[in-house]
């Protein structure tokens, strides 16, 4: 039994620093509606980010949080589940730190199935720097750096998720909080890595993918007749775009076996719990012993 | 009133350059207004005002999301805001492209309530009022 916490449990103080009506705002209501609907408390959340807009959700929540160099936090938060698997570990970074600077992390965490949950704030553009084009804009999209248009294909994170071997690959809307908070909830009930790709516009930056842009093309699986765990079917949906975008769970696979499940070293217990065990019962040799295994 | 005098009138309380961007900043409030507003509610208006505002709010859902909120709200008017986003912070002002887009996107809702007002009975602003965001209802209530 499940007890529902209040999603103010999660407020912080600190000053929101993000443009009036960013799409960051509804990810952060979401995740604290998603944590609040499991009864997660805030001392068994980890939320560890990278560097971008999206990537300051940690400072504005009450939970423990960890924002890493550019890029770098999925091996960071992969490290962290690995040293405690008792704690709910979630990556929120955007499309540029996850896809373009980490983008290597990315296909990586995807094989290796940690049981994490990442929430990609993607809006298909840099808003920090000020608005250059990111891994996700669409051809031909005019930034700063893209006078021309951009010149790349956009890079296509579902369908990347899916080929590497993500085990749950899922897209929300901003513009939608309560499917989304659904969503986020259903990839930490996932035991896995879970991809949650959220579409999320920049009010400012980007004039293009705008709130009514995507309201126009976007739909729902649930609505349709679509398994999630058809390996093909999602690789089909993972390439819908422009006229229609789904949303929903793309791709899910259960009974998959976790990173951690297979490392050797965690068969007698994490670190952190050996090491609660080791506080609680104090030894020198066995102390030693723990040091030489983890250096 | 018609659709060309519902425009005029927004145009004049906003001081907005065009008639174009007169249009898209109706287009941009009433589209968030059709996020928030039941498809039943979005019917009952259709009397009272002119069938061109009528489209933008078609895309009204038979049930909102309850956890569509004030800046959700605000993204879809500061979206239509032709400026960087950023405070100025020239000593005299000087930076014309900055504009704090949030105040900027409230003072618009402002100007497109206003007149949305005077076209609804009371009974009706009521029941806007009450499927509104919190701080978007108190922006109806001033405007």
């Amino acid at each position: 039994m499940v007890t529902r916490l209040d999603p103010k449990t999660f407020d912080a103080t600190a000053e929101i620093t993000w443009c009036a009506g960013c799409g960051d705002f509804a990810i952060l209501k979401a995740l604290k509606l998603a944590l609040a609907d499991l009864g997660i408390e805030p001392y068994q959340v980890l939320v560890v980010s990278g560097i971008g807009c999206g990537s300051k959700l940690p400072d504005y929540m009450t939970i423990n949080g960890y924002m890493t160099i550019h890029g770098r936090p999925l091996p960071v938060a992969t490290a962290a589940k690995l040293a405690n698997p008792e704690l709910h570990v979630i990556v929120t970074n955007g499309d540029g730190d996850s896809y373009g600077i980490g983008g290597n992390h990315f296909v990586q965490t995807c094989r290796r199935n940690p049981n994490i949950t990442q929430i990609v704030e993607n809006n298909q553009i840099y808003g920090l720097t000020k608005g250059q084009y990111s891994p996700t804009s669409d051809k031909g999209f005019v930034t700063t750096t893209s006078p021309d248009g951009a010149i790349e294909l956009a890079f296509n994170p579902m369908a990347i998720a899916v080929a590497a071997g993500a085990t749950f690959v899922a897209r929300a809307f901003a513009g939608e909080p309560k499917h989304m908070a659904q969503l986020i909830a259903e990839g930490m009930n996932h035991r896995g890595y879970a991809l949650i790709d959220v579409l999320q516009p920049c009010v400012t930056f980007n004039r293009v993918n705008t709130y009514d842009w995507y309201r126009k093309r976007i739909y729902h699986l649930e609505d349709e007749a679509y398994d999630p765990t058809d390996r093909e079917a999602a690789w089909a949906k993972a390439h819908e775009w422009e006229e229609r975008i789904p949303l929903g769970i793309l791709y899910r696979l259960e009974g998959f076996p976790t990173y951690e499940d297979q490392v050797a070293t965690l068969e007698g217990g994490s670190p952190v719990s050996r090491l609660l065990e080791l506080a609680r019962n104090p030894r020198p040799e066995q102390y030693e012993r723990l040091k030489d295994e983890f250096t | 009133m018609n659709y060309r005098e519902f425009l005029e009138q927004v145009q004049s309380r906003g001081c907005f350059a065009t008639a174009d961007e007169t249009q898209s900043v109706v287009a941009n409030v009433l589209r968030a207004v059709a996020e928030v507003l039941p498809q039943g509610q979005v019917d009952g208006l259709t009397a009272q005002l002119p069938p061109e505002l009528m489209v933008y709010l078609r895309g009204a859902h038979q049930e909102p999301d309850p956890f569509f909120d004030s800046q959700l709200f605000l993204g879809w008017v500061v979206s239509s805001i032709d400026a960087t986003g950023a405070r100025d912070r020239t000593e005299e002002g000087l930076d014309l492209y900055a504009a704090y887009s949030g105040e900027e996107a409230i003072r618009r809702c402002h100007c497109v309530f206003a007149v949305l007002k005077s076209l609804l009975e009371p009974r009706q602003q009521d029941a806007l009022i009450a499927y509104l965001p919190d701080e978007v209802s108190d922006w109806f209530v001033q405007a």
